[in-house]
């Protein structure tokens, strides 16, 4: 029998804890971080490897104050990093939304491959191994590599009152933050983009979900939602199948057992971590009020914002003029992420690949 | 006492027992992001009639009975070029642009799933396949330690 590398949280026994209470196993395998790229205009560099390597990409929204979240456009081929540097919103108005370039972006680039090729570096001094192979890849622990390491996990809440300004609109942003302090920028969980506009998220998913009327024959995934034809109620599955008659939303003997009747979202709380399942359709998204959330690191904190954006009253010009839209106001909710902040930096360039 | 094992970056100096934890390689006094499952496939891309598109959606059972952290790739079969779930690769269908997006999706604490489709109905017919890879880590999205 071969031995195995474990180690555990303190106080669980390594040998028959959970996985998750364990810091490292030789039962599964570590990213290896090999190299971090900084970008600050749209191009490309070599990373070192003859294959595609996995990789996450981060923005930089600024340099100064530094901010870092996710949603960095980065792509890889079998040489190259590729950059593309995106945009933010920076005014969140109604009558004068605008936008500016991200000062930057970082791609995270691991050893691992994505498609297939061959690497193996040179080492230098003792390190640690589990697994063999040909590839540094094929290793599921190689110390010469980095990997994500925790440092601190727990829940941020913002409760943004209701907001209104009255007929001339205005913006309100509400702020949580954790004071992480460690004097850099670290990476964090979960992996939701920057700048999720609330409104979008909530029209898109809702469409993208729905699979209109239930028809026999259609293959339905769970989470995806159906309408009756002849009554009008909707359900969500819950359960991926095919459907038929005897599972037929109300009518079918065994529908309970694939469909749950479907509930509304409350859109005025919003779980971040669930931003991650973001879909894009075409349209659909209410003009008037709106809500961004913002969540990203800056060398101290860990912020999330709620930006509500309340719309004036519109006037069309007339004789006399009238008024198409006239104000609401944006109601108080609440937003939370269960958040993970990792040791490892994101703001500074690093190459294992040749150390 | 239990033991402790450190591995230091290469090229850092000093004692690794004196170091910032972001300098050490593996730490068996923090949480890693252990890799849970990993995997790969293809999936077929077709607009079968006119003013039409595509989604298609895969299962993936993992069955830990939480949310874990999730990062997943795709690229055109037929390219080389990839791309993070969630984005989108636009490319040239005959002599016009298609766009095809992919998302994952959390429907419960036992499965994920990978989300492909297309959105404009506008665009030209197409039958394509998309590559995609993934990892889902040990590690739940909250109260990891």
């Amino acid at each position: 029998m071969r031995g195995k590398l474990i180690a555990s949280r303190q106080g669980y026994g390594a040998l028959t804890t959970e996985p998750k209470n364990l810091a490292f196993s030789s039962e599964f395998e570590l990213n290896k971080i090999a190299k971090i790229k900084g970008f600050t205009a749209d191009g490309s560099v070599n990373h070192g490897f003859n294959y595609a390597p996995k990789f996450l990409a981060m923005k930089e929204i600024s340099s100064s104050p530094l901010k870092i979240g996710w949603g960095g456009i980065g792509s890889v081929d079998n040489q190259k990093i590729y950059a593309t540097i995106g945009s933010h919103i920076t005014d969140f108005s109604y009558d004068n939304q605008t936008s500016a370039d991200d000062s930057g972006e970082w791609v995270i680039i691991f050893a691992d491959n994505l498609s297939s090729g061959s690497f193996k570096k040179t080492i230098k001094g003792p390190i640690i191994t589990v697994g063999h192979g040909n590839n540094d890849y094929n290793y599921k622990i190689h110390s010469g590599y980095d990997t994500f390491k925790v440092f601190h996990t727990g829940r941020l809440t913002v409760n943004a009152p209701e907001f209104d300004n009255g007929e001339g609109g205005g913006v309100q942003i509400t702020t949580a933050t954790y004071n992480h302090n460690l004097g850099y920028c670290p990476f964090f969980g979960p992996f939701v983009d920057y700048e999720v506009s609330k409104n979008a998220y909530y029209s898109w998913n809702g469409q993208y979900n729905s699979n209109n009327t239930w028809t026999a024959g259609i293959i339905y995934h769970i989470g995806e939602d159906v309408w009756l034809e002849d009554t009008g109620e909707w359900f969500t599955c819950k359960v991926t199948h095919t459907a038929s008659n005897s599972n037929r939303p109300t009518t079918g003997a065994e529908w309970t057992t694939y469909w749950n009747e479907y509930v509304e979202p409350n859109v005025y709380n919003t779980y971040v971590n669930k931003l991650e399942d973001i879909k894009f359709v075409y349209g659909g998204v209410e003009e008037f009020n709106e809500t961004f959330i913002l969540y990203y690191v800056t060398t101290t904190q860990l912020v999330l914002q709620v930006v509500q954006s309340q719309a004036p009253d519109v006037w069309l010009e007339g004789d006399p003029p009238y008024l198409v839209y006239e104000h609401t106001p944006c109601p108080a909710e609440t937003v939370y992420v269960d958040y993970t902040i990792f040791y490892n930096k994101i703001n500074e360039e690093l190459d294992l690949i040749s150390d | 006492m239990s033991g402790v094992i450190y591995a230091k970056r290469p090229k850092i100096s000093g004692d690794v027992r004196e170091l910032d934890t972001r300098f050490r390689t593996i730490d068996s006094t923090v949480n890693q992001l252990k890799v849970y499952m990993s995997g790969s496939g293809s999936v077929r891309m077709q607009k079968v009639e006119e003013w039409g598109d595509d989604k298609e959606i895969i299962d993936i059972a993992h069955n830990l009975g939480y949310q874990p952290f999730f990062a997943g790739w795709f690229k055109l079969a037929t390219g080389s070029e990839w791309k993070k779930i969630p984005s989108r690769i636009t490319t040239l269908i005959g002599e016009e642009q298609e766009t095809f997006f992919s998302a994952m999706g959390r429907p419960s604490d036992n499965i994920l799933q990978l989300h492909f489709y297309t959105i404009s109905i506008f665009g030209p017919m197409y039958d394509i396949y998309l590559d995609y890879k993934y990892i889902i880590y040990v590690d739940p999205y909250r109260d990891a330690w």
